[in-house]
């Protein structure tokens, strides 16, 4: 099982802010995740966008990535604080 | 002091509280930014702001550091709210006390920088049409950036 954050307008995209589910057995790194989430999103390449960074564990990384034994993984597009 | 949380921000305890603690400190230089009703869209009733903890807070940790390091600072806070933060609030305060002025304008400059472009927060603006995720303007990479080369002049 892994959890799954979507932050800010990807939490729209996503219906939810964030999840616990289990990845089919091809999906072992990023890009796999992304294109397997847009298609089950149907979100027609919202995931796929270069500007969303991933943090797998609470550390982001450089893509693509493996996310075999990954715990968290959270999806960051562009922030804006202040 | 880095505190992020949904509590209202009382600015004149955050200040009293970083001189107590900053007993050598020629200068506190304090921000605060406020949420107007007139942003992107007209009509805004309130901001919505998402954090990811804890990466969101040691991230900050780490840009006060950069900033100490850079400056230096005697002491620093850094107070942001997450949540509903209604037109008129104090959505975020950012202080500054070192021994002379200019590293005290300067250190409150750049953390409202780092705030602005990079720090893991998530705005929506809430009006009275709807609902809409805002992300930086080009400027705030532009005003971001002056420290970047900043640090590769001194290094």
């Amino acid at each position: 099982m892994i959890r799954i954050l979507y932050m800010g307008r990807l939490s729209d995209a996503a219906g939810t802010i964030h999840e616990t589910t289990t990845l089919p057995a091809h999906v072992e790194n990023s890009q796999q995740l992304r294109v397997w989430l847009d298609e089950r999103f149907a979100t027609e390449g919202v995931f796929n966008d270069t500007s969303i960074r991933i943090a797998v564990d609470q550390t982001i990384l450089v893509e693509p990535c493996d996310i075999g034994p990954a715990q968290e993984i959270a999806f960051l597009p562009p922030v804006g604080g202040g | 002091m880095i505190k992020v949380s949904q509590s209202i921000i009382d600015t004149q305890a955050a200040i009293n509280a970083l001189q107590k603690t900053a007993g050598d400190a020629g200068a506190i230089v304090s921000f605060e930014g406020i949420v107007r009703r007139q942003s992107h869209t007209d009509g805004v009733k309130a901001l919505f702001l998402q954090a990811y903890e804890p990466m969101t807070t040691n991230g900050i940790k780490a840009a006060v550091t950069r900033a100490n390091t850079e400056l230096p600072l005697i002491g620093a806070t850094v107070l942001h709210r997450t949540g509903t933060i209604a037109v008129g609030e104090t959505i975020v305060f950012v202080a500054a006390a070192s021994l002379h002025r200019r590293a005290a304008f300067n250190a409150v400059d750049m953390l409202m920088d780092y705030l602005k472009t990079s720090a893991l927060f998530w705005k929506k603006e809430i009006t009275t049409t709807g609902e809409t995720w805002i992300e930086p303007r080009s400027q705030d990479y532009i005003d971001a950036q002056r420290w970047a080369q900043t640090a590769t002049r001194t290094n």
